[in-house]
């Protein structure tokens, strides 16, 4: 793998959603890395580089789904937020909630950008493609 | 021959008449002392106390003839006529007589008085009315009976009605639920046969290709039966407040949404004045886009022209949408708003029959009836009511 693909952190529990995302990923334009960890408790372990996460590397970009086991994507959200070295990493939250409390309360804990799944493969793939373009290509991230 | 006027026949005299009156009256007559010792009795009395001459009676008082009690109280009473002057009328009094049977009379008796106008006792003429008490009471204990067979029967059916209340919310409630959690592994399906088909559509062979295809098909199909079972159940879950609202804001609303398939079909929509109405705004305009939507869709080799007018009839709004689309046969006019009933192949009209009972149920918790009227080959008219609003007072 090259030194200079881009790293991306998916938190997702269930294994056919991380598949399709990775599946996604795989046909995008960007060389790029996606690892996958599957409950909020791994996905902060990862993050801070702890237990078997001791030689992870930093994401340039995390996508989050919010229900999880042990401890859910939002709490997960407020703690990288709240982290002053974790809290520059763009937070995408990936998930199939569209309730209003889950959007409005996304936003309020710094979520960058707030996506609903969408139900059909085509425009999946689609929504993978534009968080590619816009997050690891369009938009200027501090180094 | 009757003479004009009342005359006594000539033979009778005041103590004849009085003879016969106390002789043949059914009734029970009485004339008592001050001690209320009887003077004279008619012959029912008599009989009634098994006297065979009322003669035998004279001297004897109440208390030899029936129970204490009610001797009692009929000396009482006779005791104070004596006293005051003022009769007792039409007084309802149970006799118990010796033998114990019991007697309902209704009483009245006044003050008898010498030529000097000074009490010396009374008189007083009880009829039985034994037979028109049990009557009442029978029709009063009938009265009650039903009165009671009444409220246990309006007690069940509340009782069924609510049953079937929360019977009927469980299912909704089930039906959200199950929509809602079975969306998540069918995802999983149609999205992984959608990537199969991607991948390896023209890569196997003629057979996988088709059963891939019957496979995504199938899941879409699912998909879409999901989706509008989803949105048939917030209906009731999730609907909003009835509020003051434009009919016409709902049905522009619905016209919006449907313009692609207008453009598509070059159908002409002509909107009439739509009335104030109490009602959910998206639940409406969901009710007129399914409703406009079924009349493009269900179009035949004619531009669709569809009509969307109201009017008030008897304390309500009559809306229709009218089409000149294929129509329908009167066999399946109230068929058609039954969930999941569809009258065309899918190849022909795609669709998974549940707008209309959308449609149904939308109308059912606005308070209104939808109906069609409908010809094969003369298009169709769908009708719905919702109540005016009443008019409060300026």
């Amino acid at each position: 793998m090259n030194s200079k693909a881009i790293e991306i952190l998916l938190v997702e529990d269930n294994p056919g959603d991380a598949r399709l995302t990775r599946e996604a990923f795989k046909d995008g334009r960007l060389l790029n890395n996606l690892s996958v960890v599957g409950d909020g408790v791994e996905a902060l372990a990862y993050l801070r580089q702890q237990g078997q996460y001791r030689n992870s590397t930093r994401p340039d970009l995390i996508l989050l789904d919010l229900n999880l086991p042990k401890k859910d994507g939002r709490e997960v959200l407020e703690e990288i937020k709240a982290d002053e070295h974790l809290k520059r990493i763009p937070v995408v939250v990936l998930t199939t909630s569209s309730a209003q409390e889950d959007v409005a309360r996304a936003y309020g804990s710094h979520a960058n950008c707030y996506i609903t799944k969408p139900v059909d493969l085509d425009q999946f793939l689609r929504v993978a493609q534009s968080i590619e373009s816009f997050w690891l290509s369009l938009v200027k991230l501090p180094s | 021959m009757a003479s004009k006027g009342a005359s006594r026949p000539e033979t009778a005299t005041d103590q004849e008449l009085l003879e016969v009156f106390l002789q043949h009256i059914p009734d029970d007559i009485y004339f008592k002392d001050r001690d209320s010792r009887f003077v004279r009795i008619s012959r029912a009395l008599a009989t009634r106390f098994g006297l065979s001459d009322p003669a035998d009676a004279v001297g004897k008082s109440d208390f030899d003839m029936f129970t204490a009690e009610h001797a009692e109280q009929a000396f009482a009473d006779e005791q104070e006529i004596i006293r005051t002057g003022r009769p007792v009328v039409a007084k309802e009094e149970k006799e118990t007589w010796p033998d114990g049977h019991e007697t309902w009379a209704s009483t009245t008796k006044v003050p008898l008085r010498d030529r000097l106008g000074k009490i010396v006792g009374t008189v007083g003429i009880s009829r039985d009315v034994t037979e028109r008490r049990r009557a009442q009471h029978e029709l009063h204990e009938y009265k009650k009976h039903l009165e009671e067979l009444v409220a246990a029967r309006t007690a069940e059916l509340t009782r069924a009605n609510n049953a079937l209340a929360s019977s009927n919310a469980e299912l909704e409630k089930f039906a959200y639920v199950a929509s809602h959690d079975l969306q998540e592994p069918l995802r999983m399906v149609a999205s992984y046969t959608q990537l199969l088909a991607r991948r390896y559509q023209g890569k196997l062979d003629a057979d996988a290709d088709e059963f891939i295809a019957f496979a995504v098909d199938g899941a879409s199909r699912m998909q879409q039966l999901i989706q509008d079972l989803l949105s048939y159940s917030r209906l009731a879950t999730q609907g909003q407040q009835l509020e003051l609202i434009e009919s016409q804001v709902a049905c522009n609303t619905a016209v919006m949404d449907l313009r692609l398939s207008i453009e598509d079909s070059g159908a002409v929509v002509n909107i009439g004045t739509l009335p104030t109405v109490r009602a959910d705004p998206a639940q409406l305009a969901q009710l007129f886009l399914n409703l406009i939507g079924n009349a493009i869709k269900y179009r035949n080799e004619h531009t669709p022209e569809i009509q969307v007018a109201a009017r008030a009839e008897s304390g309500r709004w009559v809306f229709s949408v009218q089409d000149n689309g294929i129509g329908i046969d009167s066999r399946y006019h109230s068929r058609i708003f039954e969930m999941f009933q569809r009258l065309h192949p899918r190849e022909k009209y795609s669709g998974t029959g549940i707008g209309l009972a959308i449609c149904k149920k939308i109308v059912d918790r606005h308070g209104g009836r939808i109906w069609v009227e409908s010809r094969p080959g003369h298009g169709s008219t769908f009708l719905f009511t919702i109540p005016q609003i009443e008019r409060t007072a300026e």
